[in-house]
């Protein structure tokens, strides 16, 4: 069992920044989950942690060990790729005891360790047939069994359920948490899927653009977002942003509602824009209601039935729409006017300049 | 051959009347299984009718005759000829499945037709029906009488080696004869003529082998071993050595060209391509005058180099196709399981490359085992390899037709030999890096 440490670690191909300088802690026994949008450097990360790409600069730690500078195989983690990578001329059980044989094991020792882990993840009866004839979850039964039957330190996972339909991944993703309860492993999780992040992460990062914007619980990402990125990205859909105009305690939003900033977060706003300026203003669908004497007037765009609720789409003015969850049984005709309110504990505030969050006590960025 | 003035020689007379009851053994217990029929009468009535269809196909050539040559052109009529023969033999073929007797399809079966037993293996909707079941066979026919023609060749040089001096030359060429081993023996070793006082002194001696008694026949004295052991040794010294040295220095290469960041990766990959653009021949004479100097002339290991550098170019080309069909996670995943780079290589990427390493051993081994211009210049009796030899074999005087035969034959064995032991890989190997990834 390990915490992995990165102090500053950077990488550039040639003058490109693949990943900025990142810290990050790994706590023993913690499952975190990288995510962001494709190319953000999610796997350049994963890599410089395995030893596979080397860093540009910063430094690496395990267990407090710096290994920044050891090669893979000294590491003592555990890789599995997003196409698995399973040698096509071996046999499933070769592939899941190639790693033992690397570290000298006894024969003995290897049939036993491989009849576990396969009993484990349910593959016994695969055990003699070749990756290409397996299905796309067995493949990745077998890719896990091969990275658990190290028992290594940490396992890296990149993206590992990208390659399957979405009705296997639900239970592939169950079963790879449930496998980490039980053995207590360091995990690294690589994902451009919020919902398998909030789903799976003890603590989610969130990059995007080689950078890290967020790093916190899947509650914290999803309740707290620390900049504009962080609330589009998370959610689906994600936080609803609308920009407003400031003064002394009212927010003017479009066309002409007049929102009354809660009183507990005007000395924060007023900090960062003075008596007067321009403020975004983020909730979740979840934190609007549609009631009679609600203090925002907007139009019904268009509501959809997701099955256990109804999404509202209400228009503010020509492209400001807002998303309210409302309950199932809600049905408005398309133009019907309302007016709606927000939960005060749920509103939250981003300067428009530097598109972070604005913060307040009692409320961590 | 029938008593017709049949304006073909007897030698295709032959070939078209076997290749008809190949058709007609083929194709009939087809349609005899598709009638509920037992399908091995049909191959007996198959060799029957093909036969018959032999016999017609002929007679219509004869018949067309005339027509073809108001032609004037003897090539293109007799191709007419014969393509028109075989069209009105074919549908008289598929005229008479009419007589063989059962019902052509269950009554269940009704209009939409279909096999009569349930089909059990998988095959696409038209591949049951009897017509292209009966093409296929026609196909097939027409492809082994194709590869029996081109083999004819090969079988006639290994009849020859087995002939005796008369009977390799008589006129015309005996297809029945009293097999023997003059003509390896004179292959295979050096001989005396001996006078007959000679010879009855020789005939009393006791330890005389099979092999020298063979001679005796002839009159001749066994002396030693010939050249040409020498000559096939040193083929076999040269050719594996040179492509074992190719495929794995080419193998190096291509999977260091194919995952490294080498500088100048593109100029010394089409460098190394260019030394292919130049016929070799050109390049003889500075050869020869460099080999002199460094004396390398007449050495195995001149040729084994030279070999190898032809080879070379071909084989990291070829190899870094498959290397680069490897994904670099197959490696990356056995570098943190704990190997290092060499054990990945030899584990990993060695097995995954298998069907390109063995693709490209066939093609150095065909290369350096036939190559004959530098061997012709550069080697005189002791790295000299088989194939300068073997024309040389026919000297002056008297050729010894048999013995060169077996000299032929003897060459073509290893790479009979090669070609099949790696030919389950050389299938999709020669489709050049065909593997899919996984
Ligand atoms: N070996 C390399 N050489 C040059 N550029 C690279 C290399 N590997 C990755 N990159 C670039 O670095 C950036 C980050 O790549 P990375 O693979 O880490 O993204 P990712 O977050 O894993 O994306 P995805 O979700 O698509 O897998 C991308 O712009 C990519 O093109
Ligand atoms: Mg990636």
């Amino acid at each position: 069992m390990a915490t992995i440490e990165l102090v500053q670690v950077e990488k550039l191909f040639g003058e490109m920044h693949a990943v900025k300088p990142m810290d990050l802690t790994i706590h023993d026994g913690e499952f975190v989950v990288l995510l962001g949008p494709s190319g953000c450097g999610k796997t350049t990360t994963l890599r410089m942690i395995s030893g596979l790409e080397a860093v540009t600069r910063g430094r690496i730690l395990l267990n407090g060990r710096d290994v920044t500078w050891e090669r893979p195989s000294e590491r003592d983690i555990a890789f599995v790729f997003q196409f698995f990578a399973l040698y096509s001329h071996m046999s499933a059980r070769q592939n899941i005891a190639f790693p033992l044989q690397a570290q000298g094991e006894a024969k003995a020792v290897i049939t036993q360790r491989v009849a576990d882990v396969a009993r484990l993840l349910r593959i016994e009866h695969l055990l003699d047939v070749r990756p290409g004839a397996l299905s796309g979850g067995d493949q990745q039964r077998v890719a896990l069994a091969r990275a658990l039957v190290r028992r290594p330190a940490a396992f890296l996972m990149d993206e590992p359920l990208g390659a399957l339909d979405a009705e296997f991944r639900e239970t592939m993703r169950a079963e790879i948490k449930r496998l980490h309860i039980d053995q207590h492993a360091t995990t690294v999780y690589v994902t451009h899927d919020q919902i398998e992040a909030m789903a799976m992460g003890d603590r989610i990062v969130v990059m995007s653009a080689a950078e890290v914007q967020q790093v916190g619980t899947p509650a914290e990402v999803y309740h707290n977002p620390s900049s504009l990125f962080v609330a589009r990205f998370i959610g689906s859909p994600g936080m609803n942003l609308i920009q407003g105009h400031y003064v002394n305690g009212v927010l003017h939003l479009p066309p002409s509602n007049r929102y009354t900033v809660p009183a507990r977060w005007v000395p924060a706003i007023q900090q960062v824009v003075g008596g007067e300026g321009d403020v975004i203003l983020g909730f979740r669908p979840e934190a609007a209601a549609v009631v009679s004497d609600g203090p925002l007037a907007a139009e019904v765009y268009a509501a959809d039935l997701h099955g256990s609720y109804t999404m509202l789409h209400l228009s503010l003015g020509p492209d400001e729409i807002v998303h309210s969850r409302a309950r199932r049984e809600t049905h408005y005709p398309i133009g019907t006017p309302v007016r709606f309110d927000l939960n005060p504990e749920m509103v939250r505030f981003f300067d428009p300049q530097t598109e972070r969050a604005i913060v307040r006590e009692g409320v961590p960025a | 051959m029938f008593g017709l003035d049949i304006p073909l020689p007897e030698f295709w007379i032959a070939y078209f009347f076997v290749f008809w009851v190949l058709v007609g053994a083929s194709t009939t217990p087809i349609i005899f299984r598709h009638r509920g029929q037992n399908p091995l009468l049909g191959a007996l009535a198959g060799i029957v009718v093909g036969a018959i269809a032999g016999v017609i196909f002929l007679l219509l050539v004869v018949a067309l005759e005339p027509v073809v040559d108001l032609l004037g052109q003897p090539m293109l009529g007799a191709l007419i000829s014969l393509i028109a023969s075989a069209a009105i033999t074919l549908a008289l073929l598929g005229f008479a499945r009419r007589f063989v007797p059962g019902a052509a399809r269950d009554a269940a079966a009704g209009a939409a037709g279909g096999p009569r037993a349930p089909v059990t293996y998988s095959a696409r909707v038209d591949k049951v029906d009897p017509n292209w079941q009966s093409m296929q066979s026609i196909r097939a026919s027409v492809a082994v009488m194709l590869a029996a023609l081109t083999l004819i060749p090969v079988i006639w040089m290994g009849m020859t080696a087995f002939k005796s001096y008369p009977d390799a030359v008589a006129s015309p060429p005996k297809v029945a004869f009293d097999p023997t081993m003059e003509g390896i023996i004179t292959l295979l070793t050096r001989r005396r003529q001996m006078t007959d006082a000679q010879k009855a002194e020789y005939e009393a001696t006791e330890d005389l082998n099979w092999a020298d008694k063979v001679m005796l026949k002839s009159g001749q004295a066994i002396l030693g071993q010939s050249d040409y052991v020498k000559r096939l040794r040193n083929s076999l010294i040269i050719a594996s050595t040179s492509t074992v040295l190719s495929v794995s220095l080419g193998l190096f290469s291509a999977y260091a060209f194919s995952r490294f960041p080498i500088p100048g990766k593109g100029d010394l990959l089409f460098f190394i391509l260019s030394t292919r653009m130049l016929p070799p021949v050109v390049v003889t004479i500075p050869i020869f005058l460099m080999y002199r100097e460094l004396g390398l002339y007449d050495t195995h290991i001149g040729l084994i180099a030279l070999y190898t550098a032809f080879n070379l170019s071909f084989s990291v080309w070829l190899l870094k196709g498959f290397i680069d069909e490897i994904p670099k996670e197959y490696e990356e995943a056995a570098l943190v399981d704990g190997y290092t780079r060499m054990q990945a290589f030899r584990r990993i990427v060695m097995p995954e490359a298998v069907t390109g390493i063995a693709a490209t051993t066939v093609f150095c081994f065909i290369f350096a085992w036939n190559e004959y211009a530098f061997a012709l210049m550069l080697t005189t009796d002791k790295a000299r390899t088989a194939p300068p030899h073997i024309p040389s074999m026919i000297g002056t005087g008297l050729v010894e037709w048999a013995a060169i035969a077996a000299g032929s034959l003897f060459f073509l064995i290893p790479v009979v030999i090669v070609t099949f032991t790696l030919r389950k890989y050389l299938l999709r190997g020669v489709t050049f890096g065909a593997i899919r990834q996984g």
